[in-house]
């Protein structure tokens, strides 16, 4: 087995609420509990597939990752280095190893930069080249993710969803990383576009010997680019393993109903959905014991009593679920609580 | 019986649709349009605005009358020939005393029997460069101060906003009097205490305005791809938040200018009998109850017309900079 | 007749860069009861038709030709009396994000109450009565509390039930949801899909506009798939999912990723939406379209009717007389055997 390229031990990252200055004096904070505690590997040359709903802190753990955000608590560490004990010129310099590729193409290009000083930026952030070899490389690069030596001299405004996306991607690629986070990489985009971009990430890795961490909450893309998924839910994860194996039973209930919710492009299909009932509880004060009880469809007695979270147990040779009794779903679910 | 989510899902499949064109490349644009830049589109919606165009013409005609006044010369050379004025301004008695409006004296003669024609032409080279000095003075005080503060927050943040919050507390004109009375008169000292009552209101604008901009996507983006901070801000930040800065700078001309003709009405500011247009208001006080009515009307009238220009041009510029415009918003309409 | 009669309609922006046509002859129909899907990617004009439906179009939209008859009444050029009793009170519509539907400084039950007043002879207190009730009908627990509390303390699946119970307050016949869903995640969505499924069902007719195929293929009847402004296929979601008639139609359908389908790699259409400025000449999809012939470039093709007037397809392989020669050679597949 390989070491990870990436690791995160007990990772946590907390976020306080927007209290006033008296509640604050007082002592009387609230905390949004974002990143509550994850255990995470990543192996070199895999796509890790981070999925959940609004509010289960995957972008916060997938910026967290990269120190992009300074965790609370908990170690990350690349190629075993602990990334909380370099000095802020070192973590400059890691990232030219981790990168990072954001969500919304149209705000993560600076407007008033053309696309070719976008990405022509991060060659000179780090000093990549000799100087006059740099406009050379920003086409190649541009090149590389699809587009025209002639993009380099527009602006983002003139640009398409999709072609937005995919400068984004050139200039998380221009430093020549080892590992991409991309955050929702293909959420803000229309399908026939979404393939195109997700095609060309799964290219660059087999070209460039990538490693992906893939922020989602669309589980059919995850299905088609992902080595391995892991699910969260408030902060935690819930479920971890290969595709194959996340995406058959055994289940955690809050993938299962996850899975179940995902509508079907078959107007014949008839499915075995779970609706939940009820929204995801706050993250500033989650639910005691299993965060998931007070809307899982097969909660038990002792599942609001447990100190902590339920952990994540090996079901498999690669399938981790954070749920002892995942194989009631199996059963007829006419157990009702 | 195994409950699965995924029973019966995928099962079909569109077979047929092969486009030719394999590879992956997007080619197309949504805007056949050739690139323009943002400064040429501002440009043009500026040149649109009739009113701001005037004033822009107003102050340009204004500071070309003020240039060609007199000669003016550079140790010995005359870098400047022409004269405008056809008087001194300072030259007294070169006519009778409280003569109206004439031919020869356009704009009548004052007390001491000095041109006032001359005088509120050549005067004009005190008001806009007090004007524009003391903003843009101002400026390089204020934005450095207000946007490290904003993008470094802490106690660097809480030190400057303080200092910002003590001074706003007094009222701009009286502060602005302090300082004169406690340093002087002269044209240098009026623009020091214009500009260190003026940096106040750029630093509070730019700080708020690098707080929100700090937050957006590309500057987390060039974070994620190792900008220096140093860089970040020079780069990203600023030019991004100084949209409403330089509005309220434009706008601020004509407010500087009024204060230093205030000054100058109370007798501070410029030394007594200066072709300044707001100590020819003072000065000529009196005559407003005698009937010399020119003595004062015209220098007040270049006063009005300088501010009222500085207004237009600075509507015409946050209208031309208002990201808003056109185009935009139909994109916007549709969604994703 | 029909509830809703929408025929060739025409909606052009006069922007900055040009005069877009962002709605070419649209024509469709929606009968009582009905749900009808509208289906498209962004570009496509189903936002900016339904707006035209209500007459909520502003500058620098225009509506510039057309007709729309809702229950036989012209609704274009109707007076302003006419379109208050529409708007809300015949059609309820619904809007993409929840959070900036309601209004921040006032409480959930006071504007759901403030529709029930404008659209119905009630008022005052009973008026904040059937408020808790239309709350109450929406699905929202404890619609007493809720009533008073504010938009923000409203979760983001809560505050689209409570824009729901708003644009039911007049009980119109037809309800026009602008892609409902999208702003949600999906457990709630498939939350709000069941109430509106709970709705249509009591003879509510629902235009949904979305873009995701499978909340098309769950929740309606019939499909309308727009492209570039214009109607390209029209037909029951079955025949539509299993027969589909237009190129683009076939690649939207290969395009989505579907959970289990056994496929590599992901299938895409070519190119990027046109620039409604300047559209390409004659069909809009030829220069995406595999099937793109020469006739292709020179006419437009009309929703010609492929199988009875219930499905219908804009493509010249349809149309008898036009210059076509090859063949739509795509087909749906079911679990592995061509569909006959």
């Amino acid at each position: 087995m390989t070491d990870p390229l990436l690791s995160a031990e007990g990772l946590v990252k907390h976020y306080p609420t927007e209290e006033d200055f008296l509640a604050r004096l007082l002592g009387r904070r609230r905390w949004v509990r974002a990143v509550d505690g994850v255990d995470l590997e990543i192996y070199p040359g895999e796509t890790l597939a981070l999925v959940g709903e609004s509010g289960c802190g995957k972008s916060t753990l997938g910026r967290a990752l990269v120190h992009l955000e300074e965790p609370t608590a908990g170690t990350v560490r690349h190629r075993g280095d602990d990334l909380g004990a370099l000095s802020a010129g070192e973590l400059r310099a890691r990232r030219r190893d981790l990168q990072y590729v954001f969500q919304n193409p149209s705000a993560s290009l600076d407007p008033r930069l053309t696309v070719g000083d976008t990405v022509r930026e991060a060659l000179d952030a780090h000093g990549v080249g000799p100087v006059g070899e740099r406009d050379r490389r920003v086409v190649e690069l541009l090149e590389a993710v699809g587009l025209r030596p002639s993009h380099a001299g527009r602006y983002p405004r003139e640009l398409s969803g999709g072609q937005r996306q995919r400068v984004g991607i050139a200039r998380a690629l221009a430093v020549d990383p080892e590992f991409v986070v991309c955050d929702e990489p293909v959420s803000a985009l229309d399908v026939s576009v979404q393939a195109g971009v997700l095609n060309l990430l799964a290219d660059l890795q087999d070209e460039f010997g990538l490693t992906y961490l893939v922020v989602a909450h669309d589980l059919s893309v995850v299905e088609h680019i992902a080595d391995r998924v892991a699910v969260m839910y408030l902060g935690e994860l819930v479920e971890v393993g290969t595709v194959e194996a996340v995406f058959s039973p055994p289940y955690h209930p809050y993938t299962y109903s996850l899975l179940s919710a995902v509508p079907e492009p078959d107007p014949q299909w008839e499915g075995d959905r779970i609706v939940l009932d009820g929204a995801v509880p706050s993250a500033t004060d989650p639910p005691d014991g299993c965060k998931f009880h007070t809307r899982c469809p097969i909660a038990q007695d002792d599942c609001s009593e447990w100190d902590t979270h339920p952990d994540l147990e090996a079901v498999a040779d690669d399938h981790a679920i954070a749920c002892p009794y995942s194989d009631r779903l199996d059963a007829d679910l006419e157990i009702e609580r | 019986m195994s409950r699965n989510p995924l029973d019966g899902r995928g099962r079909l499949r569109v077979r047929g649709f092969d486009p030719d064109d394999g590879d992956e490349t997007d080619t197309g644009t949504t805007a056949p349009t050739p690139a323009t830049d943002r400064r040429t589109r501002a440009w043009d919606r500026f040149r649109r605005d009739r009113a701001a165009v005037a004033g822009l013409v107003v102050i340009a005609v204004m500071a070309l009358l003020a240039v060609f006044a007199r000669p003016i010369e550079v140790g010995n050379v005359v870098v400047q020939p022409f004269a405008i004025a056809p008087y001194d301004p300072a030259a007294s008695g070169v006519a009778p005393t409280y003569r109206p409006p004439s031919l020869t004296h356009p704009f009548g003669t004052d007390w001491a029997g000095r041109d006032v024609f001359s005088r509120v032409v050549y005067g004009g080279r005190f008001s806009l460069s007090i004007g524009v000095i003391a903003v843009s003075l101002a400026l390089v005080v204020g934005v450095p101060l207000g946007a490290i503060a904003g993008y470094v927050g802490g106690w660097v943040d809480e030190a400057v906003m303080r200092l910002v919050d003590v001074l706003y507390a007094f009222p701009f004109l009286v502060l602005a009097i302090a300082l004169v009375a406690v340093f002087g008169q002269g044209f240098w000292k009026l623009v020091g205490a214009l500009v260190a009552v003026g940096w106040i209101g750029y630093a509070r604008l730019i700080r708020g305005e690098v707080l929100s901009v700090v937050e957006r996507d590309y500057v987390l983006a060039a974070r994620a791809v190792g900008v220096r901070d140093r860089r970040i801000l020079a780069r990203h930040v600023v030019p991004n938040a100084v949209a409403p800065v330089v509005v309220q700078a434009t706008l601020n001309v004509g407010t500087v200018v009024l204060s230093a003709a205030a000054l100058g009405f109370l007798g501070l500011g410029l030394p007594p009998g200066t072709a300044e247009w707001g100590s020819m208001l003072s000065a000529g006080r009196d005559t407003l109850v005698g009937g010399e009515w020119w003595v004062t009307v015209f220098p007040g009238l270049a006063i009005f017309l300088f501010v009222l220009s500085i207004n237009l041009v600075g509507d015409g510029v946050r209208d031309a900079l208002d990201p808003d415009a056109g185009a935009d918003r139909y994109r916007t309409r549709e969604g994703r | 007749m029909a509830l809703l009669e929408v025929e060739d309609l025409d909606v052009r922006f006069y922007t900055e860069g040009g005069v877009v046509q962002a709605v070419d002859g649209l024509s469709y129909t929606l009968d009582r009861g009905e749900r009808l899907g509208v289906v498209g990617e962004s570009g496509a004009g189903k936002t900016v038709s339904a707006l035209a439906l209500l007459d909520l179009l502003d500058d620098p939209g225009r509506i510039e030709g057309g007709s729309i008859r809702v229950d036989g009444e012209e609704v274009l050029g109707a007076t302003p009396e006419r379109l208050r009793r529409l708007r809300g009170g015949e059609i309820g519509m619904v809007f993409q994000d929840p959070e900036t539907a309601l209004d921040p400084v006032y409480t959930v039950g006071e504007q759901v109450a403030e529709a029930v007043r404008v659209h119905t002879d009630v008022d005052g207190a009973a008026a904040d009565d059937r408020a808790v009730s239309l709350l109450d009908r929406v699905g929202i627990p404890d619609p007493e509390t809720r009533a008073s509390q504010y938009p923000h303390e409203f979760s983001g699946g809560m505050a689209q039930r409570a824009v729901v119970a708003i644009a039911l307050a007049g009980d119109p016949d037809l309800l026009i949801a602008d892609e409902p869903t999208t702003a949600l995640d999906v457990t709630i969505q498939a939350q709000l899909l069941d109430l509106l499924d709970d709705l249509a069902a009591d003879d509510l007719a629902v235009q949904l506009i979305s873009h995701d195929l499978g909340v098309v293929a769950e929740f309606c009847d019939r499909a309308l798939v727009m492209y570039a402004g214009q109607a390209v296929e029209s037909a029951s979601v079955d025949d539509l999912f299993y027969h589909p008639q237009h190129p683009y139609t076939a690649g939207l359908l290969s395009a989505v990723p579907r959970i289990d389908d056994d496929r590599d790699r992901l299938q895409t259409i070519p190119g990027t939406t046109p620039d409604l400025a300047s559209p390409p000449p004659g069909c809009r999809f030829h220069p995406r379209c595999p099937y793109a012939e020469d006739a292709c470039t020179k006419r437009d093709p009309p929703l010609a009717t492929v199988d009875g007037d219930d499905h219908r397809a804009a493509c010249l392989a349809h149309v008898d007389d036009a210059d076509f020669d090859g063949d739509l050679d795509f087909y749906v597949e079911v679990d592995g055997e061509a569909d006959p």
